[in-house]
């Protein structure tokens, strides 16, 4: 399995979980795209960028760099009785910090997976209701062999 | 009240005059379908088997313009943009009354086959519910 399909799942494993799914934070955690149906807030990773493969003296890659966005989505409505910013804000820290514990990944192994930048808010309009997403990069490097 | 005409219209008199129109051959017949959709073990949405949740609706379907090809995908591909309109209610195989709650989210239609004619594949781009009477999409061919 490519090391980035292990490092999604690994990513989502850590993200699904009550401390991040629940009552007054995020409603579900979708791979790039959220399901017609979802209720505000959620919460969307995705590859961003990546850096260029580390080879040691031959052809086996020895380690993996990658930026991934982790975005939180929401509107008036879901952010309540919070406001938009307070209620984004805490369901991203609840997602640094699940993931501070680091990834666990199939046959790889994760060896950094640390919050990379602070992206700036940006809003959209759909209907009569905007629509705001709070996101942060995060830094994953890992490496193809346990 | 204008409210009870438009029900007349689109509960009693839209689903009669359809079945005759379709009894006589005027209409199309289709089935509305939609996939199931589910998550993953790495988080992205994965598609499901199509399943069918209306059968036997009567369709018109015209051109709304000419089909063009277009190179999408890294393939050239071809698609024609067509109008499918068929009633909000209409009744069932037991003569009950149904209202079609079709989702342009979810939804595509499926017209069925009239030899030599091949089974034709939609899905919506714009719609409108009329009245709560009529459906008016405007769809785009998939096959």
């Amino acid at each position: 399995m490519l090391l980035q399909d292990q490092e999604n799942r690994a990513i989502f494993a850590r993200l699904n979980v009550p401390s991040v799914v629940g009552a007054g934070l995020a409603s579900a955690v979708f791979l790039n795209e959220a399901d017609k149906s979802a209720s505000y807030p959620y919460v969307v990773f995705a590859f961003t960028s990546g850096f260029p493969v580390d080879y040691s003296f031959g052809p086996t890659p020895v380690m993996e760099s990658g930026l991934w966005t982790v975005k939180v989505v929401t509107d008036l409505k879901g952010a309540r009785p919070d406001s938009i910013p307070t209620r984004a804000l805490k369901i991203l820290e609840a997602c640094d910090e699940a993931l501070n514990a680091g990834l666990q990944l199939a046959t790889g192994k994760n060896l950094w997976c640390r919050r990379f930048a602070n992206l700036p808010p940006y809003k959209e309009l759909v209907g009569n209701e905007t629509l705001w997403h709070y996101a942060y990069a995060m830094r994953l490097v890992s490496r193809p062999q346990n | 009240m204008i409210g009870d005409i438009l029900n007349f219209y689109g509960q009693t008199a839209l689903p009669q005059i359809f079945g005759y129109w379709h009894d006589a051959g005027l209409l199309e017949t289709m089935s509305i379908v939609s996939d199931g959709v589910s998550q993953g073990d790495d988080g992205a949405l994965k598609r499901s088997d199509e399943s069918g949740d209306y059968a036997a609706v009567p369709v018109s379907v015209r051109p709304a313009k000419k089909g063009e090809t277009l190179l999408s995908g890294e393939k050239v591909q071809e698609t024609g943009v067509f109008v499918l309109v068929f009633q909000v209610n209409r009744e069932d195989e037991n003569g009950a009354l149904e209202r079609i709650n079709f989702d342009p989210r979810i939804h595509r239609f499926v017209v069925a086959q009239r030899d030599p004619e091949p089974e034709k594949l939609f899905a919506p781009l714009y719609h409108a519910d009329i009245a709560g009477a009529i459906f008016e999409v405007v769809c785009r061919k998939e096959n």
